[in-house]
C-alpha cells in the first residue's frame, strides 16, 4: 500500500475521460510549456487570447461522467424511444444493415476517422467506393453520370432546382413541383426558391403544367402516394418548350420499374437510405444526383473520376468541379461539396454485397407483400387508390384515417396520415408476414378468417404497366458480383481500408478541420438499434429518447456558446451557414428592413461563406485584410458606413481562418450593429474557443456550430457532418421549422420561419450522441483544458517548425491560436518545390498533408488539435524538419531540381519491384527516411495522381477490372 | 485637332518608371487617357494610349523612343480604329480550370475559330487549397454582334466541357482578377 491515502473520489475516477481525450498527458504538458517557456496552462491562455473577451465565468454544466455511467445514462435514454414498425415511408424506409458492413465500416474507425478525400493517393479505397456509389446510381436510375452524394434528397431536389435554371433554355422564373412529391422536399425547395427569385408552383403535373411556363419541373417516381406514372409525356411536354425535368426517385423501386433516364429525365434525385443505412431519426443519409454527360460541369457536389498515377497506373481522385465555393466563391452555383461519403460508402457496400441478383430478390419481396397486402385490403372492403405501385399505397377511409392510425399505434406499426380520409402505408426491406397479419387485423379485427398470405399470394396480379417495368441489366460490373460470401466481403473490406489514411493510422494536421478524437464510446450509441431504427416522423411520443437528447445538447451547446437557441436541424456546416443568414435576412424583414442585402465577408473567408451568402440572396461585398490576416477595421468602418441602409450581416471567422485571436473582434462586432447589421460567426474555430470565451458574449448574433470538428463528430471520409445553429433570442422565433413534424421551432408560435432548410426535422439526429457523450465525458473543466491543451499543442508545433518555415500569423506574444500557418512560399523560388511536392512527400512519412494553400497561397496550415500526444506532433514535426532538409538539399544543387525525393514523391511499391532502381537517392532515402519507418510503414498505393488527364477525359463509372490488371 | 498613339513599354522595374513615361508625355501637351500596366518577374510593362496634339506627334515619338538608353524600351504607332460598337459586343469571361501546359493556347486558338476578337487579356495562376494550381482569366473579347448571346453562351459551353475549364460570361463591366485570390 502507497502512504499516501487517496480521496475515493479520485480512485472514482469520474474524470478519467478527460485523459483520454486529450492526448499529452501532464508530464508532455509540463515539457512542452517549458518549450515555451510558460509556466502554467492558464498563462499560456493570458498571454494568447485577448483580455476583453475571456469569460469570467466557467462553464456552467454537470461534472464529467465516467465512459460507463455515460453509457448507461444514452442506454435509459434510448429505452424512452419506442421502436415501432415503421409503415411511414415518405423517403425513409426500415433496411437491413448487412452485419460484416455494420462492423467493418459503420463501427470501424479506419473508415469514419478519415477525412475528405482531397489527398487523393491517400484516399484510394474510399475513393472507389465512392466510384461503385456513382455506378450503382447510374445503372438504377438509368442516367450518364452521377456525383458522390449530395445531404439529403430534399436538398438534391433543391440543387436540382438551381441546376435547371442556369441550364434551361426556358427563361420563365418558374419552377413547377408536382403534389404529390414528399411534403419536406416540397417546402426546402420553397424554401431555397425564394431568395433566388424563383416562383413555385406546386400542383398537378399531369394537368397543370401545361398552362404554365416553366424553366424546370420535380415529380416523385413512385409518387409520395405511392402511385408512379409514365414520365415520358412529361419529359417530352417540358423539352418542347426547353424546360427540364428532375425526378425524385428511389433506388430500390428502380430495381423493377423504368429507370427515368429511359424516359428523358434531364436530372434524377433521391435518398440512398434504404440502401443499408439506418432511418436514424432522419439522418444522416446519402443523396444521389444523377443527370445527362453534357450537364457534368453544372452538376453539384462532387464527381470521382478515374486518372492514371506518375506510372500510368489507373488511380481515383475528385475531378474537378471548377464551379464550386473554394474557388468561385460567391459566383459559386452551391456552397456543397463532398457530402455523408460514409453514408454513401455503405450503400455501395449494400449493393456490392447484395449484387443484382441479392436486390431483386429484396426489391422483389418487398413489392410481393405490397401487392398481397394492397388486395387484402380490397378483399376486407377497403378501397386501395394507388393503381400502380411498388412498395406505398394510399387507403381510402372516409374520416377513419386517425382513428385507424391509432389502433395501428397500438399494434405497434406506425402508418402515415395523408389526411383524414387517407391512409398511407410503406413497406420496405424489414416487412415481415406477420406485420401484414397485424395490419389487417388493425383495418378488420376478423381479417384472418378472410385473407391470409399464402392464399393471397398465387392469386395477387402485376399492378404495374409492362411499360413501366425494368428491362434493362444493371449492376453488371463484375464488383457487384464477386464480394457475395462474407469471407471475400470481410477481406475487400479490409484490403480498400487500408489503402487509406485515417485517425487510427496517425494525425491528420488540417488546419480548420479539427480531426480530433472521435472516441468509441461517444459512437456506440450511434448503431444501438433504438436510436438507428427511429422514423423521422414517428409520433413524439416514440422519440422521447431524442427529444431529451436534442433539449440536453441544445442546452450544453448554448451553456458553451452563450446563445440564446439553438436549432439542430443544418445537417451540414454550409447548411448552417446558409439558415444563419437566412434567418438573419427574416429578422430584418420582420421589422421592415428586407432591403437590408449585403453581406460583409473579409476577403480571408472560407470559400463557402461568399457562397452561402449568395444562396440567400445577399450581395457580398469583401472587406480587406491587414498584413496580419486581421479584419482591416477602417476598411470595414467604411464599407459598414457605405451601406448602412442595406447592411444585413458581416460573416466573421473566429478565431480568423489565419489562426489568430484579433485583439478588435469586439470592436468589429459593434462596428456592424451600429450600422444595423447582424453578425455571422463562422464557428469552424471554435475549437479554440470552447470553455474560454463565448461567441455570443464577443458579439456574435449566429454562429454555426461544426459538430463534426469541435465536437468529435467523425468526419466520415467526407461526411456525415452537422452544422446546428446558435442565436440569440431576437431571431429564435426565425429558426427553421417543418412541414411534417410540429414543434420543431418551439420559439416561432405562429409567426413566419425560414421553412424548412433539411428534409429532417433535427437533421443528422442519429450522430447527436456523439457530441452529447463528448460534453458529458468531459464537463466543464474537462472542455476548457481540451482547448487550452489545443492551443498549446498548436504553439509547440509552431515554436518546433519555425526555425525551419515562417510561421505566417501570429497574435499578440507572438502566439498562435489553436492552429499555424507555415509559409513555403520563398522554397518556391528557392528550389522550384511546391507545396503539392511537400503535401506527397509527407505520404512517404506516413502522414496526411495538412491544410493547403488556404487562407494564403503557398502555405501549409496545420492543426494538431489536443488530441495528440507530444509523441505524435514529435513525429509529425521531425516529417516536416526532414523534408525542409531535402528541400534545402535542391536548394544547394546538391539533388536535382526535378528528379528528387519530393518531386517524385510519394513512392509506391511499384518502384521498389522494378528490375533496376535508377532513382539518384537511395531506397532508403526514397521510402525510410526516418527511423521509426521502418517499425510502421504506410504504403500508398499509388504514385502522384495526375489530374489533368482524368479532366480531359472525364470516366466517373467503375472502369474494367483488367485496366488495373494491365498496368500493375 | 489631336492623334491617338499607342505606346507599348519595357523595361527594369524601379521607383520612378511611370513617372520618367508620364513626364515625356506631359512635356508634349499629350494626354494619358488609358493604360495597362504590370510588374512581372521583375520586369515593367505596359500599352498606353495617349492623344497628342498633331503637331507634337512626331516630336514625342522622338522623345518617347529617346528613353530607350536610359531602360525603358519604348515602341509607338498611330492608334487604328477601335473596333466598332455597333459590329462587336463586348463579352467578358471568366475562364478556371486545372492549371496546364497550352491551357492559353487551347482557349485562344478556340476563340480565334469562332470569330471572337480578344480584346483584353488578364491571366494568373491560383492555388486552391482542394484543387491544386488553377488557371483563371478574364477575357474581355468582342463577339460578332450578329450572334446571339444565347448561341455564344451554347459555343462556349461546349468549349468549356471540351477543354474542362468553367467559362463564366458577362456582358457588364470587366471585373478584377483578383477578385478571386
Amino acid at each position: 500500500m502507497s502512504d499516501q491515502r487517496l480521496s475515493l473520489e479520485t480512485l472514482e475516477m469520474r474524470g478519467d475521460f478527460i485523459r483520454r481525450h486529450i492526448g499529452p498527458g501532464q508530464q508532455q504538458i509540463e515539457e512542452m510549456l517549458a518549450e515555451l517557456g510558460l509556466s502554467s496552462l492558464d498563462e499560456l491562455i493570458d498571454k494568447t487570447v485577448p483580455q476583453s473577451i475571456l469569460s469570467k465565468e466557467p462553464l456552467n454544466l454537470p461534472d464529467a461522467k465516467s465512459e460507463r455511467v455515460t453509457i448507461s445514462l444514452l442506454r435509459r435514454m434510448r429505452e424512452r424511444n419506442k421502436i415501432f414498425v415503421s409503415m411511414i415511408g415518405m423517403g425513409y424506409y426500415g433496411t437491413v444493415l448487412p452485419n460484416v458492413i455494420k462492423r467493418n465500416v459503420l463501427e470501424n474507425p479506419g473508415w469514419y476517422t478519415a477525412y475528405t478525400p482531397y489527398q487523393a493517393e491517400v484516399s484510394q479505397g474510399r475513393l472507389e467506393v465512392l466510384l461503385n456509389f456513382q455506378q450503382v446510381v447510374i445503372d438504377l436510375t438509368g442516367m450518364e453520370l452521377a456525383n458522390a452524394s449530395l445531404l439529403d434528397e430534399a436538398t438534391a431536389a433543391a440543387e436540382a432546382m438551381a441546376m435547371s435554371r442556369r441550364i434551361a433554355k426556358n427563361k420563365s422564373s418558374v419552377f413547377f413541383v408536382d403534389k404529390d412529391c414528399h411534403p419536406q422536399t416540397i417546402d426546402v425547395v420553397r424554401t431555397r426558391a425564394r431568395p433566388l427569385d424563383i416562383e413555385v408552383i406546386v400542383g398537378d403535373a399531369s394537368t397543370d403544367l401545361t398552362k404554365q411556363q416553366v424553366f424546370g419541373a420535380l415529380v416523385q417516381y413512385p409518387g409520395s402516394s405511392g402511385e408512379m406514372r409514365d414520365l415520358e409525356p412529361l419529359a417530352e411536354q417540358l423539352h418542347a418548350s426547353d424546360a427540364l425535368l428532375t425526378v425524385a426517385s428511389d433506388l430500390l423501386a428502380l430495381v423493377l420499374i423504368k429507370p427515368p433516364g429511359e424516359m428523358g429525365a434531364d436530372i434524377v434525385v433521391g435518398s440512398a437510405q434504404r440502401f443499408g443505412v439506418p432511418m436514424a431519426y432522419g439522418g444522416p443519409h446519402a443523396a444521389f444526383f444523377a443527370t445527362r454527360d453534357t450537364f457534368k460541369r453544372q452538376t453539384p457536389g462532387r464527381i470521382i473520376g478515374v486518372s492514371v498515377d506518375s506510372v500510368g497506373k489507373p488511380a481515383l481522385r475528385m475531378a474537378l468541379q471548377t464551379r464550386e465555393q473554394h474557388i468561385r466563391r460567391e459566383k459559386a452555383t452551391s456552397n456543397i461539396c463532398t457530402a455523408q461519403v460514409l453514408l454513401a460508402v455503405i450503400a455501395a457496400f449494400y449493393a456490392i454485397y447484395h449484387g443484382p441478383e441479392g436486390l431483386k430478390l429484396i426489391a422483389g419481396r418487398v413489392h410481393r407483400l405490397t401487392l398481397i397486402l394492397a388486395e387484402g385490403l380490397r378483399r376486407l372492403g377497403f378501397e386501395v387508390v394507388t393503381q400502380s405501385f411498388f412498395d406505398t399505397i394510399t387507403v381510402r377511409v372516409p374520416g377513419q384515417a386517425r382513428r385507424i392510425a391509432a389502433r395501428a399505434r397500438e399494434s405497434r406499426i406506425n402508418v402515415r396520415v395523408v389526411d383524414a380520409d387517407h391512409l398511407g402505408i410503406a413497406l420496405d426491406e424489414t416487412t415481415r408476414r406477420m406485420n401484414l397479419e397485424a395490419l389487417w387485423r388493425v383495418f378488420a379485427t376478423k381479417a384472418a378468417e378472410t385473407v391470409s398470405i399464402d392464399g393471397l399470394d398465387p392469386e395477387v396480379e402485376e399492378c404495374v404497366p409492362t411499360g413501366l417495368r425494368r428491362s434493362s441489366d444493371f449492376l453488371t460490373h463484375p464488383v457487384f458480383h464477386i464480394y457475395h460470401g462474407e469471407t471475400e466481403m470481410l477481406r475487400y473490406l479490409r484490403w480498400l481500408a487500408s489503402k487509406d489514411v485515417a485517425l487510427d493510422r496517425s494525425m491528420i494536421p488540417l488546419g480548420s478541420c479539427t480531426m480530433k478524437l472521435n472516441a468509441t464510446t461517444e459512437m456506440l450509441p450511434v448503431t444501438y438499434r433504438q436510436f438507428s431504427a427511429l422514423h423521422p416522423f414517428a409520433p413524439l411520443e416514440q422519440a422521447q429518447g431524442y427529444q431529451q437528447l436534442f433539449e440536453e445538447l441544445e442546452d450544453m451547446l448554448c451553456e458553451i456558446t452563450g446563445f440564446d437557441a439553438i436549432s439542430l436541424q443544418p445537417n451540414a456546416g454550409s447548411q448552417g451557414e446558409y439558415s444563419g443568414l437566412l434567418t438573419i435576412h427574416k429578422y430584418h424583414q420582420t421589422r421592415g428592413e428586407g432591403h437590408r442585402d449585403v453581406c460583409l465577408i473579409p476577403s480571408s473567408a472560407h470559400g463557402t461563406n461568399p457562397a452561402s451568402a449568395q444562396m440567400a440572396g445577399l450581395k457580398v461585398v469583401v472587406v480587406a485584410c491587414d498584413n496580419n490576416g486581421n479584419v482591416d477595421v477602417e476598411d470595414l468602418n467604411a464599407k459598414a458606413a457605405d451601406h448602412a441602409n442595406s447592411l444585413a450581416a458581416l460573416m466573421v471567422t473566429y478565431p480568423s481562418t489565419h489562426g489568430v485571436f484579433e485583439e478588435a473582434i469586439i470592436e468589429i462586432c459593434d462596428i456592424v450593429h451600429r450600422h444595423g447589421g447582424q453578425v455571422y460567426m463562422d464557428g469552424a474555430n471554435l475549437n479554440a474557443l470552447v470553455g474560454v470565451c463565448r461567441p455570443a458574449d464577443i458579439g456574435a448574433d449566429v454562429s454555426h456550430i461544426n459538430l463534426h470538428k469541435t465536437f468529435c463528430i467523425p468526419h466520415g471520409g467526407g461526411g456525415p457532418g452537422m452544422g446546428p445553429i446558435g442565436v440569440k433570442e431576437h431571431l429564435a422565433p426565425f429558426l427553421p421549422d417543418h412541414p411534417v413534424v410540429d414543434g420543431v421551432n418551439p420559439a416561432a408560435g405562429d409567426g413566419e420561419t425560414i421553412g424548412a432548410i433539411s428534409a429532417a426535422p433535427w437533421g443528422s439526429a442519429g450522430i447527436l450522441p456523439i457530441s452529447w457523450s463528448y460534453v458529458a465525458t468531459m464537463g466543464g473543466p474537462g472542455l476548457q483544458r481540451a482547448t487550452q491543451i489545443a492551443i498549446l499543442n498548436a504553439n509547440y508545433v509552431s515554436k518546433r517548425l519555425s526555425p525551419h518555415y515562417p510561421i505566417v500569423y501570429t497574435g499578440k506574444n507572438e502566439m498562435v491560436a489553436h492552429e499555424c500557418i507555415i509559409d513555403l512560399r520563398g522554397l518556391k523560388d528557392s528550389s522550384g518545390i511546391s507545396v503539392d511536392d511537400v503535401a506527397k512527400r509527407l505520404v512517404d512519412y506516413g502522414f496526411h498533408a495538412p491544410t493547403m494553400s488556404f487562407p494564403v497561397p503557398d502555405t501549409m496550415m496545420i492543426e494538431p488539435t489536443e488530441s495528440e500526444a507530444k509523441r505524435e506532433l514529435d513525429r509529425f514535426c521531425d516529417a516536416m524538419i526532414a523534408i525542409r532538409k531535402e528541400i534545402a538539399a535542391v536548394e544547394t544543387g546538391a539533388a536535382d531540381a526535378r528528379n528528387n525525393v519530393l518531386c517524385n514523391a510519394p513512392h509506391t511499391h511499384h518502384l521498389l519491384l522494378k528490375d533496376k532502381w535508377t532513382l539518384p537517392y537511395s531506397r532508403q532515402q526514397a521510402f525510410f527516411p526516418l527511423p521509426g519507418l521502418r517499425e510502421d510503414k504506410y504504403w500508398p498505393p499509388v504514385g502522384r495522381i495526375d489530374n489533368v488527364q482524368g479532366d480531359r477525359q472525364l470516366i466517373c463509372t467503375c472502369p474494367p477490372l483488367r485496366d488495373y490488371e494491365e498496368v500493375a | 485637332m489631336s492623334t491617338s498613339i499607342v505606346l507599348t513599354v519595357i523595361g527594369t522595374d524601379k521607383p520612378g518608371f511611370v513617372q520618367t513615361l508620364s513626364s515625356v508625355l506631359a512635356a508634349h501637351g499629350a494626354s494619358w487617357s488609358k493604360s495597362r500596366m504590370a510588374s512581372l518577374a521583375g520586369k515593367f510593362a505596359g500599352i498606353l494610349l495617349a492623344d497628342v496634339p498633331d503637331d507634337e506627334t512626331d516630336k514625342v515619338i522622338v522623345a518617347l523612343q529617346e528613353l530607350g538608353p536610359s531602360g525603358l524600351k519604348v515602341t509607338v504607332e498611330r492608334s487604328a480604329m477601335d473596333l466598332s460598337a455597333s459590329t462587336y459586343r463586348r463579352v467578358s469571361l471568366d475562364v478556371v480550370g486545372r492549371d496546364r501546359p497550352n491551357i492559353m493556347h487551347e482557349i485562344v486558338r478556340a476563340l480565334a475559330e469562332r470569330g471572337i476578337n480578344i480584346v483584353e487579356l488578364t491571366t494568373e495562376r491560383l492555388r486552391s487549397s482542394t484543387a491544386g494550381t488553377l488557371f483563371h482569366a478574364v477575357v474581355q473579347v468582342g463577339s460578332p454582334a450578329n450572334m446571339p448571346l444565347d448561341e455564344l453562351r451554347k459555343d462556349l459551353d461546349a468549349l468549356a466541357n471540351e477543354l474542362m475549364v468553367d467559362i463564366l460570361l458577362e456582358e457588364s463591366k470587366p471585373r478584377s482578377v483578383s477578385a478571386l485570390a
